[in-house]
């Protein structure tokens, strides 16, 4: 049954995902192809930092998309056939939640050793001067757990009703508008500051996206 | 105002101009001098009248307009009667960052002349304009010859706004606040993550004297800074490392032998010509400006003004006199700072693991216990 809807799963996300696995594995190797002719340069390392620095938002938005692709798709088909099929299937629903999630979980694999692959041959091919270090390996593993949260929650959000999805998007919608109200009434109350405090700062749940992605840093 | 003073300016210069050329079609030369000083006089004196005419209409404004003066230590403001209940408390607490950073310095300093006004015109928010009188750019005229304007209305900016006005206008008439060689004003507020930066130059430096500095060594600190002069550029640099300073220090067939050719007795040649122009490993305005701030941090807020009292002795002595301490101690704790404002190195905290892990089952039960199928 796992491989089944394994198949039909890798079927349903195989053009985003073979797009995500080239994107996460040619991130790395775009990133650092400046570098050499930076650290030519008079104080070019720190100059290379500060361009990696602004590279960094890079890899979390990638695994952002990349759990929203695999997330979504899992259940893409099933909303669309209004779960006729999964209701047909002699398994309690519990049972497949988690086999389109191994599923998942093992599609996303592909992409995230892409990624460490990438940064590791990235971090590879230039010589570093004194002073700077390469961070593969660690950049990689947050990645990783960067795209299971992200898949995580956007597995969560799909798995639910229509309705689930909509308060969701209903309650952004509505701290945005609450926002706009509050500006214009010359408010100093900050709801989206308060907002991005609770779920970047730690212990949100999108604290490992916050911080510094750096593939080569001091 | 003044653009009516520029133009006058620039009419009488013009007219100048061609009253000499026109002199010198005609006559002698002793003639035609005399011809275009008689003109220049002239011509001052026209400037003079408009100046006049452009005080006596600013003053009869003023006057109609009322405008109060109030006096808050060494800041002399002029505001709107109906303001100043809102645009008191700022000055008040802008002479208090003011004197926080200039200590004595301020108290004994030239009244600094400001003039605040609201605009509630036709902006979303009221801004407030901040008019000094920088008396290094003295002129006659209206005096007001920097302007800023603060778009928020609480009285924390406002104060920021009006105490950088002031800093400016102090800093620009003490020379003793070494900004020649900090290459920067004395900041009112370390600038965000300033130390970070020298970090990240210090450790990437690729000079030896800054992996010396890097691993303590102070007088290495100093070397590469320029506190110690005369700079021996054989005896501190490497042949390489002359090179890579050559090339940030002048240009012409001597730089472009070394630079291009790699011979390194151009390369001296270009560093012996214009020591100055070399930017040493931690020659830079960042790094100058964290050892400035190391030097306040340890002298606290009569810094500057023993760093003024020190006028004319070497510069590592100001720097000394200005922190209270000798120059190496100076210099250690520039060191220590710089040391502990390493940025977050790239790292995945047990913590951050945990955590992570920890929502990704939370969300994961959320999709498992959805009761319904559609």
């Amino acid at each position: 049954m796992f491989r089944a809807i394994l198949f039909t799963q890798w079927k349903w996300a195989r053009l985003p995902l073979l797009l995500g696995i080239v994107a996460a594995f040619g991130l790395p190797l775009v990133v650092v192809q400046p570098l050499p002719s930076l650290f030519a340069e008079d104080a070019g390392a720190s100059l290379a930092i500060e361009f990696m620095a602004s590279f960094g938002p890079m890899f979390p938005l990638l695994a952002t998309l990349l759990g929203l692709i695999l997330a979504v798709s899992a259940w893409a088909a099933d909303h669309a056939g209004h779960h006729v099929y999964a209701l047909s299937l002699p398994l309690p629903r519990w049972q497949l939640v988690l086999y389109r999630l191994g599923s998942g979980l093992t599609l996303l694999a592909l992409p995230l050793l892409a990624l460490w692959f990438g940064a590791l041959l990235a971090t590879s091919i230039i010589d570093l001067p004194a002073g700077v270090r390469a961070y593969p390996s660690l950049l990689g593993l947050r990645f990783a757990l960067a795209t299971l949260v992200a898949f995580a929650l956007f597995f969560s959000i799909s798995a639910g009703t229509t309705r689930t999805a909509g308060v969701v998007l209903g309650t952004i919608v509505g701290m945005l508008l609450a926002q706009w109200a509050l500006a214009l009434v010359d408010s100093d109350v900050n709801l989206l500051g308060t907002l991005f405090d609770v779920l970047f700062v730690w212990p949100g749940p999108l604290d490992i996206f916050s911080g510094r992605w750096m593939l080569i840093d001091v | 105002m003044s653009d009516t003073r520029v133009r006058a300016l620039a009419l009488g210069l013009g007219l100048t101009l061609l009253g000499a050329t026109g002199a010198a079609a005609q006559g002698g030369p002793a003639a035609e001098l005399r011809d275009a000083a008689a003109r220049v006089r002239q011509l001052q004196r026209q400037r003079d009248s408009l100046d006049a005419l452009i005080h006596a209409r600013d003053a009869q404004r003023d006057r109609a307009l009322g405008w109060k003066q109030i006096e808050v230590g060494r800041l002399q403001v002029d505001l709107l009667p109906a303001e100043e209940g809102a645009l008191e408390p700022a000055v008040r607490q802008a002479w208090h960052l003011v004197r926080r950073r200039f200590g004595r310095l301020a108290d004994r300093g030239p009244l600094l002349h400001l003039r605040l006004q609201r605009d509630t015109g036709t902006r979303e928010r009221p801004t407030t304009s901040v008019s000094i009188f920088r008396m290094d750019r003295a002129r006659s005229g209206q005096p007001y010859t920097t302007h800023r304007v603060v778009g928020s209305a609480d009285v924390d900016s406002l104060a920021f706004g009006i105490a950088v006005s002031a800093m400016e206008a102090l800093n620009a008439t003490h020379d003793s606040l070494l900004t020649p060689w900090v290459g920067v004003s004395v900041p009112l507020v370390e600038p965000p993550r300033l130390r970070e930066r020298v970090y990240v130059h210090l450790v990437t430096s690729p000079y030896r004297l800054a992996r010396s500095c890097q691993i303590g060594d102070v007088q290495a600190c100093a070397r590469a800074f320029g506190i110690e002069q005369p700079v021996n550029f054989q005896a501190w640099f490497q042949p390489a490392e002359r090179r890579r300073l050559a090339a940030s220090a002048g240009w012409g067939p001597l730089q472009r032998s070394c630079k291009e050719g790699g011979y390194i007795p151009a390369c001296d040649s270009v560093l012996q010509a214009a020591p100055a122009a070399a930017l040493l490993p931690l020659g830079d305005a960042d790094s100058r400006a964290s050892l400035l701030l190391a030097m306040l941090d340890l002298g606290g807020s009569d810094a500057l003004a023993r760093v003024d009292a020190a006028r004319g002795a070497p510069l590592p002595d100001r720097l000394a006199a200005g922190a209270g301490v000798p120059l190496d101690s100076v210099l250690r704790r520039w060191h220590a700072s710089i040391l502990a404002s390493r940025p977050q190195p790239v790292t995945v905290r047990y913590r951050d693991a945990a955590t992570a892990m920890f929502w990704f089952v939370v969300l994961m039960a959320l999709a498992l216990g959805s009761t319904r199928w559609r």
